[in-house]
Formats: C-alpha cells, sequence, structure tokens
C-alpha cells in the first residue's frame, strides 16, 4: 500500500540550528496518524514541511504518491491544514470567507458546508476577526470538511474548542476518515484525543522520532511492574536488558520496561522476589517512559529556569 | 445497543468493542437478525478511530458473532457450532483453574464456590430476563 504522506531522512535547520533530522516516516493511506513530543519537538515544522510551505534542507517528501516541489498548488487542494494558532486574518465575513474557500477547491461541497456552519454554531455574518479562538478553529474545520480533502493536516486541533464542539470536531474527522477515506495526521497535547482517534502513533523528541508504529503494538511493548523483594531492590536488576527504568521505594520497586515482560518477572524471581504484579500503563504513561529513556526530565527542565 | 470504551484503558480498544459486543448478545440485547451499526456509525457514536472499529468487526465475523450481507448491513448471526470450539472450551476451563487458584487463597470450600456459582448464574439470568422485557 502507498502511504499517503512519505518522508525520507528529512532534515530542517533554521539560523543553522537542526530543528528536525533523520526524519523516515509513513503514514498509510486511511489511516489517523497522532503526532506527541514535548514542546519544541518539532511537530508543526513537521506538518508545514509536508504542506510545502517549508523547504526541507535534507530528504525527499511525497505527498499522496507526488514528490513535493517549489510550486504545489494542485496538491495544496486534496491537502489541508488546520490549526488552532493562526494570527492573520482577513476582513472577512464568515459567509464570504466559506465563498471565497467554495471557488478554490473545486471538489467543494455546499451542502456539507451549510450543515456544518450550523453544527459547529458560526454566524454567517460575523467578522472572521472577530470570532473567538475556537470558533475560528471550527471555521477552518468546516472550510476543510467541505473541500474533501484527501489528506489532513491537524495541529493542535481542540485547542479552546469548548466540550460540546469538540466533540462534533472529532466525530466529523472520525466520520471523513470513515467515510471518505481521509489520512488524518492530528498533532495535539492532548493525549486521550490521540488515544481515541488515531490507529497510528509517531512520538518526536529532539528532531527527531523516538517510536512510530501502529498504536495497539507501541501499548503492548510497554509494560510495568511492581515488585516486592525481602530487602533492597538489587541493582542488577537496572541491568536487565530491556528495563526502562526502577523506581525504588524501601522493599517495593516499579519497573518499567519494553520488550516481553516474561524474562524480566523471572529475574525478578532469581533475585527472590516475593510479589511481582503487572501495573496497568496508559498511553501517557508510556510517552511519559519513551522520553525518560531518552533522558528527558521535568528536573532538568527547572535547573534550567533557575 | 449502549456500548462504550475506553481508550484510556490498557485492554486494546478493538477488544472492548468486541467483548462489548458479545456480552450483549450473551445477555439478550442484541438477538439474531438484529442489525449492528456500521464501521462508520459506530466509530462516530463511540469517537474512536474507523480502523479499529473495522478490525472488532472482523473478529467478530470470524468468531461467527456478526455477518455482513452485501448491500444490506451487518447483522447479528445464527449461533453455530464454531470452527475452533474445542480450543475456546479449553479457554474456559484455564480461566476455571485461576479462579481454583484465587479461591485456595481466600479459603473457599468446594461447597462455597458452588454455591457462588448458582448466585451468580441466578444473577446472570435475572439480567437476561429484564434485557429481553
Amino acid at each position: 500500500m502507498m502511504a499517503a504522506l512519505q518522508m525520507e531522512d528529512v532534515g530542517k535547520r533554521f539560523r543553522g540550528e537542526s530543528v528536525l533530522h533523520d526524519v523516515t516516516w509513513a503514514v498509510p493511506h486511511g489511516s489517523v496518524c497522532g503526532l506527541i513530543g514535548p514542546n519544541g519537538a518539532g511537530k508543526t515544522t513537521l506538518l508545514r514541511l509536508a504542506l510545502g510551505l517549508l523547504v526541507p534542507d535534507a530528504g525527499a517528501i511525497e505527498v499522496l504518491g507526488a514528490p513535493l516541489a517549489v510550486e504545489n498548488a494542485g496538491l495544496r487542494q486534496r491537502v489541508h491544514y488546520v490549526a488552532s494558532e493562526r494570527a492573520q486574518v482577513p476582513p472577512l465575513r464568515v459567509g464570504e470567507w466559506v465563498r471565497y474557500a467554495s471557488l478554490a477547491y473545486p471538489r467543494w461541497d455546499p451542502p456539507r458546508a451549510a450543515r456544518l456552519l450550523e453544527a459547529l454554531e458560526l454566524p454567517r455574518r460575523r467578522l472572521v476577526r472577530e470570532l473567538s479562538a475556537g470558533q475560528r478553529t471550527s471555521l477552518q474545520f468546516a472550510v476543510a470538511a467541505a473541500s474533501r480533502p484527501d489528506l489532513l493536516l491537524l495541529d493542535e486541533p481542540t485547542n479552546g474548542l469548548d466540550v460540546l464542539v469538540k466533540s462534533r470536531v472529532l466525530q466529523l474527522v472520525i466520520d471523513m476518515a470513515a467515510a471518505e477515506g481521509t489520512t488524518v495526521v492530528i498533532a495535539s497535547h492532548n493525549i486521550e484525543d490521540v488515544e481515541r482517534l488515531a490507529d497510528r502513533l509517531a512520538v518526536l523528541y529532539n528532531g527527531s522520532f523516538i517510536a512510530q508504529g501502529d498504536i495497539d503494538a507501541i501499548k503492548a511493548g510497554m509494560h510495568r511492574l511492581q515488585v516486592v523483594f525481602p530487602g533492597e531492590c538489587p541493582t542488577a536488576i537496572d541491568q536487565q536488558p530491556h528495563v526502562v527504568r526502577v523506581e525504588r521505594q524501601g522493599k517495593v520497586a516499579t519497573i518499567t520496561l519494553e520488550g516481553p515482560v516474561e524474562p524480566v518477572e523471572q529475574a525478578c524471581r532469581a533475585h527472590g522476589a516475593v510479589l511481582v504484579e503487572p501495573l496497568d500503563l496508559d498511553l501517557t504513561d508510556i510517552f511519559r517512559a519513551m522520553l525518560e529513556k531518552e533522558g528527558y526530565t521535568r528536573a532538568k527542565l527547572q535547573w534550567d529556569a533557575q | 445497543m449502549r456500548l462504550s470504551v475506553n481508550p484510556r484503558s490498557p485492554k486494546p480498544v478493538y477488544l472492548q468493542v468486541v467483548d462489548g459486543l458479545k456480552e450483549a448478545v450473551a445477555k439478550g440485547l442484541l438477538a439474531q437478525g438484529d442489525r449492528v451499526p456500521s464501521v462508520r456509525e459506530l466509530a462516530a457514536e463511540l469517537t474512536i478511530n474507523h480502523n479499529t472499529v473495522a478490525r472488532a468487526y472482523q473478529e467478530l465475523e470470524r468468531d461467527g458473532v456478526i455477518e455482513v450481507v452485501r448491500g444490506q448491513g451487518t447483522f447479528i448471526a445464527a449461533a453455530r457450532p464454531a470452527a475452533d470450539r474445542a480450543a475456546r472450551v479449553e479457554a474456559v476451563a484455564a480461566r476455571m483453574r485461576e479462579m481454583l487458584i484465587e479461591a485456595h487463597h481466600l479459603q473457599l470450600t468446594e461447597e462455597d464456590l458452588l454455591a457462588l456459582f448458582r448466585t451468580t448464574l441466578a444473577e446472570w439470568r435475572d439480567e437476561r430476563r429484564r434485557a429481553r422485557s
């Protein structure tokens, strides 16, 4: 299966400083890919590269089977970008903005646009610049959905949306993917949204991917054990293969590991563990463990701030 | 049909859908011939990924719980002998053995266990009766 979005060894520098490096990424057609990473990891830069708004310094990018060039007008009609932060707004009313968009996109669906303006409670006569941040995002969504894109890139799409509008927007994204096979990339700090919507995941840290793949496989690959030892938890446990992190509280150790769980369980028992119990891990825990494995700590950030 | 999933649970979402639908059938909330939502409908209703729902439906179809009728939709299938029946019966027995281990550590006697089983069965029957009325 051809990928809707493909990157090979992509790198990007700003003022000599590397922002992205060695990014190889394939988002299969019809999938919803979550893109997560701490602030400044390069998520927005990655999406802007995929849109052709930025040109990579290294590597190659293919979008919907065509290599990105300097002029990507044809592609721009099949790829849509929705970001919660967009400053410049022309002096147009909502209705005018939508009419303008209807002329720009050949696959424009007028009944759908009308339905969406109503469902997302967007007043046609209001000036776009007078809309709240959340309403502006909703408007971008309405325009994106009505233009029937093949690839939809979402950058923090649910920021500033109230609970009701947010659930409508997320349902809309699911429906576009299910009904029209739209490929979706969703960059978000809201891991719960990502967990709901995505079937694939890519984790960006310091400008490159530290994990990517099927979200169920990623979730199934990481485990946490609570282990009780008769005395101190032996330091040999830290050296076991696949062990990412060991937290000790007296006789109790919490072990996070990536890979098969049985060898670590056996090693704990061999070191005299009296109790070995699996603990639940959700995607937030997994994300944190992945970052910690890469040497990211909040404590370090606090030091930097002092 | 009320089905709920928790994407934060370590149990994969597609398995939650599989088990939720199987439970609804076992309780009589869904009967043979009932139409189940399409992949697209259920994905939107639960706000979960459509490929996840499709994967659950594939598994349910393989297990003979649902059947897809081309051009008409997806329906609860007639109960029929499963091809992997022996293996699945053995899986039930394995779960029973796990219960026996737990029972031992709770000092439950065989009589206690049988009584508990009868009570649970009776509750289950009541639940099914209520679901059908």
